[in-house]
């Protein structure tokens, strides 16, 4: 059991958050081992966004903790948290609007790097600027690397904003609904995208296209109002009377 | 790249050369034009690269007049001794009001700043053994020392290349600020605050350093301001002090570092020239405001480097 509890990446521990009355999460355990790829689904207002949320700390929990490569990571600010290697790319896009692709992307990968000398150039710093033409390439970004991100298309702002998410190397990336809004040609290249990302890096995927997690994850989490209701392979979750029930709708 | 050389070349000899040719007046106006291009350009680090939008830069600017005429006037300290006091108290009041203010976002943050301007101004009015109130205090200006030359303010060719090199050297510095890593990340957060924070940036830490540094800057200008008046009332706290370096980003173009120096360069003489003969001359910069808000909101520089950018 001990090789299995050093591969765990990322832990909740009867996490628990409320809004006022509103149980938004109710005791949720999860644990998802380093290398797969966790979609979690459910119908809206389940709380996926709001595991999110905590997980990344923009939101502190009512009760319950979260391990992270066994640390707690509890009520830590968000961006301490972010330093430890777990980033977000959220169901709204979050660029920086009125700065170039290039850029965006190089404020993540600046994240990694110490510089001794606070007030060089940067322009200097070559070794920044050879990872963000990398990470362009890697996404499909490179021929619109010097495009100010407002002027994007949605499905290149969606990319640039899973762009800055990777920036910053996470051990863990969390993405929240990545295929939403996109045309199917995007929905294509995104859902690729992410499959590829799955070979490196942990994935938690929140998605409602049902045919894109079942393709993609490794392992599924269900939730439904604040709860885990199923957990396991997308057949064994295809196969799940409560989930049909819940998810997918009750058949008479 | 050769363009620009030229272009820094050009400016720095006409400024250097305005020094003796210009006729009193004019002098006078370039040297309080030097000192306030500071204070403008402490402004757009504030706001026009970090998106804090304060409206009580005058504190600092009263807290440094009194730093430096206060040791002037009562233990007669030399030049920079007051300046280097003057400076370090104007910090450190920075870091303690930027403590209270950065967390606050948005018009909360614009708020707590109005009433910190406010609260100084009464205090300032108040405290008359202190700060002389409205009447204000005045003083000798030490001399210059370096070692043993000593030069005098109260030539004015002196004061002129004595205020120009300090706004040289804060271009400088500030411009580096800028160009520097550090520089982009108040960009980030100016663009995108939460972005900025969920990819690990402490941006609470980076806020409250860019309103240090502009309290320094806007400290600097103010401390000039009271070596070259002699003087400093509790006018300095004024709030209407605050409102210019709003204006003169808006006007010139928040973001663009010398936009704001255009600002000054605009506005100022309208306020020397024609406020002498005309009570209702701020009506002139509300139409200037207005103009420049609806036909170039980036403001004159932001609008002129789009168009480069463009071409």
């Amino acid at each position: 059991m001990k090789d299995s509890e050093k591969s765990i990446i990322i832990e909740t521990h009867e996490l628990t958050k409320s809004f006022g009355g509103l149980v938004a999460l109710n005791n949720v355990n999860l644990r998802i081992p380093k290398g797969e790829l966790r979609a979690i689904i459910g119908p809206n207002g389940a709380g996926k966004s709001t595991l999110l949320n905590t997980i990344t700390g923009r939101l502190t929990p009512t009760s319950g903790e979260i391990y992270f490569l066994g640390e707690k990571i509890t009520g830590l600010p968000p961006h301490e948290i972010a330093r430890r290697g777990i980033a977000l790319s959220l169901q709204i896009v979050q660029v920086f609007p009125n700065l170039s692709v290039f850029d965006n992307i190089w404020l993540g990968v600046k994240m990694r790097f110490k510089t001794r000398n606070p007030f060089i150039h940067w322009r200097q710093l070559k070794v920044i600027e050879e990872k963000v033409i990398e990470i362009c390439k890697k996404i499909g970004l490179e021929n619109k690397i010097d495009e100010i991100a407002s002027n994007l298309s949605h499905g290149d702002q969606r990319l640039l904003d899973i762009a800055i998410a990777l920036s910053t190397n996470p051990k863990l990336l969390l993405l929240d609904e990545p295929l939403a809004g996109l045309s199917v040609k995007e929905r294509r290249h995104v859902s690729n995208l992410i499959k590829e990302l799955s070979q490196e890096k942990t994935i938690i995927l929140i998605e409602h296209d049902i045919d894109a997690v079942m393709r993609l994850a490794d392992r599924i989490t269900v939730l439904d109002r604040g709860r885990v209701i199923a957990e396991g392979t997308p057949r064994e979750i295809s196969e799940d009377r409560q989930v049909q029930e819940v998810y997918i709708g009750s058949r008479e | 790249m050769k363009n620009r050389l030229i272009l820094y070349v050009l400016v720095l000899v006409i400024l250097f050369s305005l020094g003796f040719t210009l006729p009193t007046d004019m002098r006078s106006l370039s040297i309080d034009i030097f000192i306030f291009a500071i204070y403008a350009m402490a402004y757009d680090i504030l706001y026009g690269y970090t998106g804090q939008f304060s409206y009580g830069q005058a504190v600092f600017f009263g807290v440094a007049a009194y730093g430096l005429l206060l040791p002037v006037l009562h233990t007669n300290t030399n030049l920079w001794v007051s300046l280097t006091i003057a400076l370090v108290i104007t910090v450190v009041f920075g870091i303690v009001l930027g403590f209270l203010a950065v967390r606050l976002g948005g018009a909360y943050f614009v708020i707590i700043t109005i009433i910190f301007n406010l609260t100084f101004y009464l205090i300032a009015l108040d405290w008359i053994w202190l700060t002389g109130g409205d009447d204000g205090l005045t003083f000798r200006a030490p001399k210059i020392e370096f070692g043993v030359f000593s030069l005098s303010l109260y030539d004015p060719v002196v004061t002129y290349y004595f205020m120009l090199s300090f706004l040289l050297a804060s271009y400088l510095i500030l411009k580096r600020l800028i160009s520097s890593p550090i520089g982009k990340v108040l960009i980030a957060i100016r663009e995108n605050e939460e972005r900025a924070q969920l990819i690990g940036y402490n941006v609470f830490r980076y806020k409250l350093l860019a309103y240090v540094v502009s309290a320094l800057f806007t400290g600097l200008s103010g401390a000039l301001y009271s070596l070259r008046t002699r003087y400093a009332s509790a006018d300095y706290f004024n709030i209407a002090l605050s409102v210019q370096p709003i204006i003169w980003t808006l006007v010139g173009g928040a973001g663009t570092l010398t936009g704001p120096i255009v600002g000054v360069i605009l506005i100022n003489p309208l306020i020397y020239y024609i406020g002498v003969w005309w009570k209702h001359y701020l009506s002139i910069i509300g139409a200037l405001m207005i103009f420049v808000v609806i036909y170039s909101p980036k403001g004159i520089v932001g609008n002129l480097i789009n168009k480069i950018e463009k071409s």
